[in-house]
């Protein structure tokens, strides 16, 4: 209990299904981890495993019809958010818990000024005393957008990718969030302002001690700046495990496949290491591992029934049938 | 090759001068109406009835388009006429807007059950003549310009209604929407102050197609005695005033009919340019 004390979000078996004509799509199934108060934690997994789906079911903002959050809790601050009313999960939304969406050329509204939706937050959760204006113009500067005092009354398209970024970062902070849920926050993004933004982040994170989920596809990234890391494959947590172990010994087949399909600049090869096949439908997952098709280590079990989690060392854990024989 | 490029977009994104030229002289009249007008459009004189217009034998150029049975001149009570329309549109589009903008994002934003019986009930009105609603209408309320705007306001809502659900249907898909969400944006907040600045360039486009629609209707509703009694100036009153004239008055019907189809054809021509000039999808082509 005063492990979960700790934790400023407790994700226990969440599962989001879609449902659709050809039957329910298990985007999240099962899906249990925690974020401790100033932690950052990174979320990998290729498109569609489900990444994404759960950092919106942790705002409840999962698409609308055929989404749905069909089980689990979603414990923030001990507090079962699944258990809360659309008004309170409003207040908590851009307020204590908020989220940076992948794609920010297109995030904004090109419609409205930029101070205006920089000051959306604060209008909705806070009282504001002061000027709005000021405000605006103070967190421009905080993510270090040049000249924020003419910036403000400009529209998001006089803005290039990497400052739109920044806005929505300066979105997300604006009312100071326990949690920040950054979705691929870099993707969109050439390298040299991915370093930038990373670097941002870092500095906000310990600035106001707001715990990170990231969710990304880049492993580097997640080297970058992240405490733990968390694999992720067709909607389940496959691996867990703090960031040194995970690069020096990955568990995980799957795992060990991602880190060795990362092109390495000093080795040259012909070609570029790639797990074979594809991820499973999540339509119809196949019994037993959802990886074991793919899995050049696979046994008998491991097309018969789903491994549980095994812990290897601390805080490292693992799915997977080839550690339980030890 | 570049020239070429640049001529062909000149050439589309040309302004269309007469579409311009006809809404703008509607304006002109709507505005300028009591200072342009050479006689007083309601002054019966029926020593000067019947009187061609000033080219035809007879004719003077006292009155330059002739004069009704009653002697009053064409002319005045066209521009008086144009004055009427505008009013009467202005006033019906502002209702059918308003009811049918707040109903396409309703429905379209919340989707689901409210969608559905919204949609369902835009259909069970769209079964229904415009002419019979209005007969209804009327019989109910006696005929008078208010009752026409009542009439025009209430059954061409539909068109806003549906156009405007299908274009929020496709916004609320959009990121800025899960931005707002994610920021704790509210409902209605997130209706009015996110998505409605995002059809307004469709509702623009829609206004002024639907001027068209309603100076027809206006006109229709007074040509049968449902709308605009006499003696007040419009172009339906006139035309129905000199129907019985038309074998050998033809001024009396000719110069009204000539004068709705110049303000509609004005009106669409100008929506149409306006659609091409607002719609992000087309520019590209």
């Amino acid at each position: 209990m005063s492990k979960e004390n700790q934790n400023i979000l407790y994700v226990d078996s969440l599962r989001t299904y879609f449902f659709t004509r050809q039957g329910a799509v298990k985007a999240v199934d099962g899906v249990t981890f925690s974020i401790e108060k100033g932690e950052s934690v990174g979320l990998v997994g290729e498109s569609g495993c489900g990444k994404s789906m759960t950092g919106l079911s942790i705002l409840r903002l999962v698409p609308k019809p055929g989404g749905e959050i069909v089980g689990g809790r979603i414990l923030y601050k001990n507090e079962d958010l699944l258990q809360k009313g659309e008004e309170e999960m409003r207040r908590i939304r851009g307020d204590r818990i908020s989220m940076i969406l992948q794609d920010p050329m297109v995030a904004l509204n090109q419609l409205l000024k930029v101070g205006y939706q920089l000051a959306e937050p604060t209008k909705y959760h806070r009282d504001t005393e002061g000027s709005l204006r000021e405000m605006c113009i103070k967190l421009l500067k905080r993510v270090k957008v040049p000249s924020p005092e003419i910036r403000v009354k400009d529209f998001p398209f006089q803005f290039s990718g990497g400052m739109c970024q920044r806005v929505l970062i300066a979105i997300a902070i604006s009312c100071q969030p326990d949690l920040l849920i950054a979705d691929e926050p870099t993707t969109a993004l050439d390298v040299t302002i991915q370093a930038q933004i990373l670097s941002l982040l870092k500095e906000i994170q310990r600035e106001f001690n707001t715990s990170i989920l990231l969710i990304t596809h880049d492993l580097a990234i997640v080297a970058q700046i992240c405490h733990r890391v968390m694999v992720m494959y067709a909607g389940r947590i496959i691996e867990k495990s703090p960031i040194r172990p995970f690069f020096k010994n990955p568990a995980h087949p799957y795992s060990i496949g991602l880190i060795r399909s990362v092109p390495v600049l000093r080795r040259r090869v012909e070609r570029l290491y790639s797990i074979e096949g594809q991820p499973p439908s999540l339509l119809n997952l196949p019994s037993g591992c959802h990886f074991a098709p793919r899995c050049k280590d696979a046994m008998s079990i491991c097309h018969e029934s789903y491994p549980p989690e095994i812990s290897l060392e601390q805080d490292h854990s693992v799915s997977c049938w080839l550690y339980s024989l030890e | 090759m570049e020239p070429e490029i640049h001529l062909k977009k000149n050439v589309r994104r040309k302004i269309p001068v007469v579409a311009l030229g006809m809404v703008g002289l509607f304006f002109f009249t709507v505005l300028f109406g009591p200072f342009i007008t050479p006689h007083n459009p309601f002054k019966i004189d029926l020593n000067n009835a019947i009187r061609p217009p000033f080219w035809e034998e007879g004719g003077s150029t006292r009155n330059l388009l002739g004069t009704d049975a009653m002697g009053r001149d064409i002319l005045s009570r066209l521009i008086y006429g144009a004055r009427t329309s505008m009013i009467v549109s202005i006033f019906a589009i502002l209702i059918c807007g308003t009811i049918g903008v707040l109903l396409g994002l309703i429905s379209g934003y919340y989707g689901g059950k409210i969608d559905t019986v919204i949609m369902r009930f835009t259909d069970l009105w769209m079964s229904m003549p415009t002419i019979i609603t209005a007969i209804l209408i009327v019989s109910v309320l006696g005929p008078s310009k208010k009752t026409v705007i009542i009439v025009v306001g209430v059954t061409g809502w539909i068109t806003y209604a549906r156009i405007v659900r299908g274009e929020v249907l496709s916004l609320k898909e959009a990121a800025f929407v899960r931005l707002a969400r994610v920021a704790g944006c509210g409902h209605l907040r997130l209706i009015f102050s996110h998505l409605f600045p995002n059809i307004l360039n469709t509702l623009i486009i829609l206004v002024t197609l639907d001027f068209g629609r309603v100076i027809i209707i206006t006109a229709t509703l007074t040509f049968l005695g449902l709308g605009i009694q006499p003696p007040s100036a419009s172009w339906g009153l006139m035309l129905a005033e000199g129907r019985q004239y038309i074998t050998y008055a033809w001024w009396m019907t000719t110069f009204p009919g000539m004068a709705i189809l110049l303000a509609v054809l004005g009106m669409n021509l100008t929506g149409d340019w306006l659609r091409d000039r607002l719609d992000p999808k087309q520019k590209l082509r």
